[in-house]
């Protein structure tokens, strides 16, 4: 019958697309679910909507510190607080386009801007994953204020118009089914775009920069294009492979911050034929060159020991005496990471040589891990990089501290050529420089209110001007 | 356990470690370069080749110690203290060193420093290297520590205190050989 | 959050002050400040860092590391001396015929003297508690174990004990909470150990300990670096400084460099202040509800006689006259050996293992009980002492360190002395700290069930060296202290003999307390701190009990 024809012609070309799961076949029922399960856990809803330390998963609470201000994720079980009244539609659109149910705009905390790739498949899977195969919690929602004048949501939709990008992902028929499976996770569901794409003085993604690396917060997102220099065209697949799903690559890096976490939630959980699509997408991806680099921050480095410069310096009973970047790095890092950086022969503690952390021309991945500690859970691996602040177990290090130690390891074991300075250290403790937009907030009301008043000036002065004339003639 | 750090330590000019042959029973300080670049280089304003006894001394702590390799540096800040620290040294190196002959083992420099009176110096510097320390009292001036060949020769199994070993909770793992002479017959 | 209030002259005034920032007083003030209640915490020493302590150490000539000098690199306040011995300060006086094995060695600075402890953390046994029921020596507890037992539960979890979850390896077995963390993992010396000791009953078990064996509320895992003594390098080791910060964070205040030296008392002998001397000697006045003296087991009660004025003239808290009296510690002893296949100690922390066996009895009515620590720090260096004085050289120097660290065995044997009045504390006549302030005296004997036990470790030991077939087996033959101060406020269920009651409260000042080691009325044979920081919970909840008007 035409009818079973034209179904198992849709069938066929689901299953061979590069974009269906093995068993996407059925409407409803557990294997559906569990597809949607999958779909959730590499579009890491949870990073945001599970609070850290909930017990309740989904049901939001979590205050995102964006550059504007908390931004409160929102309950998204299916409770009648959570997302228990949302039909298939209003979930899409909301996913995809970042639009409420009541018709408010998301701010794009929430990443539509990279879910709108998301297929029919993949959201209906999803939509029945989080109405039936999550458990629904009464927990109200925290409104999000943010200031004037970013509360103004409608604003949202002035700003989709501009930077906005609509339509689920389009197979590119040129490339390989891995290769798309590959381009859709990156800049769909896994969303790297959203922290690895530079943003625009509006905090819109360049498009003609993919995934050439960006500030986020204290911690610099790495440029992930294929370029040898700046990005990961030095790295071997089985190496990628490795990061995405262990969180380490040894001779290259070490995921901590935001990359920990995804790593942690969502990354190790992809199946090997996904991590290995990504690695062939990101190996085909347009090379881009950050200015200023000259050879690929894994490159830098050698073990140098601290030992002889410092032994014997100072009295064995000596107080606030650790006067030099050097001294500090024996007594604060060379227990780990060894007096020489080259860490533990089994890379439990990684070397700091070859080590894209201390390679790389921004060093404020070094500065965080010191300031901040690495915290990164895998199947397994526990690893642990005490903070250098408060709250901690080891000593707290002031800005200029801190400071010395980057320079101590940028030179001899990362790249000499970059200097860090205590006021730098200061802004990454802070959470990072705000952006421009957010950085101009402040300003803004005054700002509008001076503007209104300059108008209002210069209307009465073109009226006085206009009367004195009218009266002259 | 201990990663190959013996090889930064030699690496007083920044050539490639790994590449490096380490020489047998001769010196690794090249005339000129290495040595202008020592700490102690202004001592050699007074004499005329005051080179002379830190070449001494290292070639002393070569032959009595039996180890191939000695850095450079370390051996400067070593000379420094005993300078400071043991009157006699100044006077005692360049003879102890004059009695040296190729291929002679530490035993019989021993015997020989024994004949000449010179055996209590050379056991001050042998203890010296070993414990990191010029001087057995509680005013001995400390010059190296986690480099004190004491810790080299259980590099295999054990740490030098105060670093960690190979990652959380690694002392479970199979212990080495304490019969193999592997690590030993590196130095 | 509720802050100390300052005067503009430097005084203050507070809800609760707690003289002494080591681990007892740093958990009363983060347990008091997490209540609600403002906290003043008056330490006489300096505030130190980790990274200072790790780099003096490795700045330490040779002599000094031989000779165990934990605590030369600590740097001091020279307004708050605390002992040395490289070369003695003799600023603790001990005379007696044990002045020898009373040598010790505590630190004053913020956190404590945990900065360098082994973080071994035994509960006592029940029969401990009852000695003179039981035994007929010693003196009881006014409360039993299982009365205490949850408060040795508490301070596991606020340590982060690392414990045995079998109870064939625990002493005692007998608890109502799991410990928070896996114990320790065995090292192939501790192995060993056990597989050659245990079928003859010595009961070798892993020791519980204050570090993590997973990552613990963000601290890091123990990565062995065998340091423990005299620093943790990376902060897996459990020290009271993690208190004494985490009440800072709630609001405490905590003020360095401020040696208390007198005691206000009211017409009821209530306690109305305390006044201290800053590092430029002004004296300032810090006046509050309650107060805690937590300055360890020796100048806890050194204090208390300093302070003595019209209404207590023998000492504040002394209407017993036990100030000072019953000053314990496990004095012991070391057994060092040679064995015949390798025992490669020194990997993982300092302590892992101890021998329990002979920890209980009824021999216990006739001699001291015994514990033996298979010492598990690295032996390179009594190995290179001992290879370099045989006047080796070259390839045979090298074999020898090797053959010696590898083989090498030292046991640290506790024994349990019994309180003796005549074990006593006094101010000095003639010795003043640069305060001007009395220094301490002490008389110390072991006594004789201190020596019977010795001579019956030592039948022990000469035992267990013949299961390993020992080379160069010896005893010393005197007797070394442990620094595990006891006694000198000790506790009991009457002010006629005794200091304090079973909340560490004195029976002579209702609003003060003497919690830690001065108040633990038997010494048992294992590590105190465990129980004083017990001791400290308990005296802080009683405290909140009292400051909510619940009692």
């Amino acid at each position: 019958m035409r009818l079973n024809k034209t179904l198992a012609w849709v069938l066929t070309l689901l299953a061979s697309s590069p974009l269906a799961y093995a068993q996407a076949e059925s409407d409803s029922g557990a294997a559906l679910i569990a597809q949607g399960e999958k779909v959730a856990i590499a579009s890491d809803c949870q990073a945001c909507h599970t609070a850290p330390g909930s017990k309740t998963a989904f049901s939001g609470g979590y205050a995102i510190a964006s550059p504007m201000g908390a931004i409160y994720a929102t309950n998204i079980t299916p409770s009648a607080q959570g997302i228990g009244g949302y039909s298939e539609a209003q979930f899409a659109k909301a996913i995809r386009e970042g639009i409420r149910p009541d018709g408010a705009h998301l701010y794009p905390a929430m990443p539509y801007t990279s879910y709108h790739l998301m297929t029919d498949d993949d959201v209906h899977a999803l939509y029945a994953y989080f109405m039936h195969g999550v458990k629904p919690v009464d927990q109200a929602n925290t409104p999000t204020k943010l200031p004037f004048p970013f509360n103004l949501r409608f604003s949202m939709g002035m700003w989709n118009a501009i930077f906005g990008s609509t339509g689920s992902y389009k197979v590119d028929e040129s490339k390989s089914t891995e290769w798309n499976r590959g381009n859709y996770l990156v800049n769909g569901l896994a969303h790297c775009d959203t922290c690895h794409t530079p943003r625009n003085f509006m905090m819109a993604e360049k498009h003609d920069q993919p995934l050439a690396g960006a500030p986020l917060g204290s911690w610099y997102a790495p440029n992930i294009t294929s370029d040898p220099i700046s990005g990961i065209g030095g790295w071997r697949e089985d190496e990628l492979i490795s990061y995405l799903k262990t969180g380490r690559a040894v001779g290259k890096n070490q995921a901590a911050g935001g990359m920990a976490e995804a790593v942690e939630h969502s990354l190790q959980y992809l199946p090997d034929s996904d991590l290995k699509a990504i690695a062939v997408y990101l190996k085909g991806t347009a090379p881009i060159r950050t200015p200023g680099e000259t050879a690929p921050a894994y490159a830098y480095g050698k073990p140098v020991s601290v030992e002889t410069a410092i032994r014997g310096d100072a009295p064995n009973n000596a107080y606030n005496a650790l006067d030099n970047g050097a001294k500090l790095f024996s007594g604060n890092c060379a227990s780990c990471h060894q007096p020489d950086g080259s860490g533990s022969p089994n890379q439990a503690y990684p070397s700091l040589f070859h080590n894209t952390a201390t390679g790389m021309i921004r060093p404020d991945n070094l500065v965080s891990a010191i300031l901040f500690g690495v915290r990164r859970t895998t199947k397994d691996h526990d690893v642990l990089m005490p903070a250098f602040s408060s709250p901690t177990y080891v000593d707290q290090l002031t800005d200029q501290q801190i400071a010395d130690i980057s320079n101590y390891v940028l030179h001899n074991y990362g790249n000499p050529q970059v200097k860090v300075e205590a006021g730098d250290v200061a802004w990454m403790r802070k959470g990072g420089r705000l952006p421009f937009l957010a950085a101009a907030q402040p300003y803004m009301v005054p700002g509008i209110a001076v503007g209104i008043v300059v108008v209002i000036l210069l209307l009465i002065g073109l009226r006085l001007r206009r009367s004195r004339k009218k009266h002259k003639s | 356990m201990t990663p190959e750090q013996s090889n930064s330590d030699y690496d007083v000019t920044g050539t490639d470690t790994n590449r490096r042959q380490f020489l047998k029973n001769s010196l690794i300080i090249t005339a000129g370069c290495l040595v202008t670049s020592l700490p102690f280089s202004s001592l050699a304003q007074n004499t005329a080749s005051s080179a002379d006894p830190l070449r001494a001394f290292i070639r002393v702590t070569q032959t009595i110690t039996e180890h191939k390799q000695v850095n450079a540096e370390l051996a400067a800040h070593f000379f420094n203290a005993f300078v400071k620290k043991v009157p006699e040294f100044t006077q005692q190196i360049t003879p102890l060193g004059q009695l040296i002959q190729a291929d002679m083992s530490a035993v019989t420099f021993a015997e020989k420093a024994q004949a000449a009176g010179l055996r209590d110096l050379l056991q001050q510097i042998v203890t010296a290297w070993y414990t990191g320390t010029v001087g057995n009292d509680y005013h001995g001036i400390l010059v190296s520590y986690q480099q004190a060949w004491m810790y080299r020769t259980v590099s295999d199994g054990l740490v030098v205190p105060t670093y960690c070993g190979n990652g959380p909770l690694w002392w479970t793992a199979p212990v080495p050989d304490a019969n193999s002479t592997a690590v030993i017959d590196a130095l | 959050m509720k802050k100390p209030e300052f005067t503009a002259s430097g005084d203050v005034s507070a809800d609760v002050v707690i003289v002494g920032s080591g681990i007892v007083g740093g958990m009363m003030a983060d347990r008091l400040v997490a209540q609600g209640y403002s906290v003043l915490v008056l330490e006489a020493g300096l505030r130190i860092t980790r990274a200072q302590a790790v780099e003096n150490w490795r700045n330490m000539p040779f002599a000094n590391r031989a000779g165990s000098d934990f605590q030369g690199l600590y740097p001091q306040s020279p307004l708050a001396p605390a002992p040395l011995y490289f070369p003695p300060n003799n600023y603790v006086n001990v005379t007696g015929p044990s002045a020898g094995s009373f040598q010790q060695g505590y630190l004053r600075t913020v956190g404590g003297t945990t900065w360098h402890w082994a973080a071994s953390c035994w509960r006592h046994h029940p029969s401990d508690f009852e000695m003179q029921r039981k035994y007929q020596v010693g003196r009881d507890w006014p409360i039993s174990y299982q009365e205490f037992e949850p408060w040795y539960c508490e301070a596991e979890y606020e340590i982060g004990v690392a414990g045995p979850n079998d109870p064939t390896m625990q002493s005692p077995a007998e608890r109502s909470r799991p410990y928070p963390m896996e114990m320790v993992p065995f090292g192939h010396g501790d192995n060993y150990f056990a597989s050659v000791v245990n079928p003859h009953g010595y009961n070798l078990v892993p020791i519980p300990q204050g570090r993590s064996t997973r990552p613990w509320e963000g601290r890091p895992v123990c990565c062995g670096n065998n340091n423990c003594q005299p620093i943790c390098p990376i902060g897996a080791m459990y020290n009271g400084i993690h208190h004494v910060e985490r009440a800072e964070r709630q609001g405490a205040v905590v003020l360095s460099e401020s040696v208390v030296y007198k005691i206000d008392t009211d017409s009821q002998n209530r306690i109305t202040a305390v006044h201290w001397l800053d590092n430029q000697k002004a004296s300032h006045k810090a006046s509050a509800k309650m107060f805690a003296l937590a300055c360890n087991g020796i100048e806890t009660p050194r204090l208390l006689l300093l302070a003595a004025n019209k209404d207590n003239p023998t000492g504040i808290a002394n209407s017993s006259d036990m100030v000072g009296r019953n000053m314990m510690d496990h004095s012991g002893f070391h057994c060092s050996f040679l064995t015949e296949e390798p025992m490669w100690l020194g990997r993982g922390p300092a302590q892992s293992s101890c021998m329990v066996g002979p920890r209980d009895g009824e021999f216990r009515k006739e001699y001291s009980a015994n514990k033996m620590i298979l010492n598990n720090i690295s032996r390179v260096v009594p190995a290179t002492k001992q290879a370099l004085a045989k006047g080796l050289v070259g390839k045979a120097l090298d074999e020898e360190i090797r053959y010696r660290s590898t083989h090498g065995v030292d046991l640290s044997i506790s024994l349990e002395p019994l309180p003796d009045p005549d074990n006593r504390l006094t101010l000095s006549t003639d010795r003043k700290d640069a305060h001007g302030l009395a220094c301490p005296d002490i008389h110390y004997d072991v006594g004789d069930y201190v020596r019977k036990g010795a001579e019956a470790a030592h039948d022990q030991l000469r035992h267990i060296g013949s299961l390993f077939n020992a080379k160069e087996f010896n005893i010393t033959t005197s007797l070394n202290a442990n620094n595990h101060i006891m006694g000198g406020t000790i506790m009991g269920d009457s002010a006629k003999n005794a200091v304090v009651d079973s909340n560490c409260r004195a029976f002579d000042h209702e609003n003060l307390w003497l919690p830690g080691g001065g108040a633990i009325p038997s010494a048992s044979v294992v590590n105190s701190t465990l129980t004083m920081a017990a001791l400290g919970l308990k005296a802080a909840h009683d405290m909140a009990q009292r400051l909510k008007g619940g009692v």
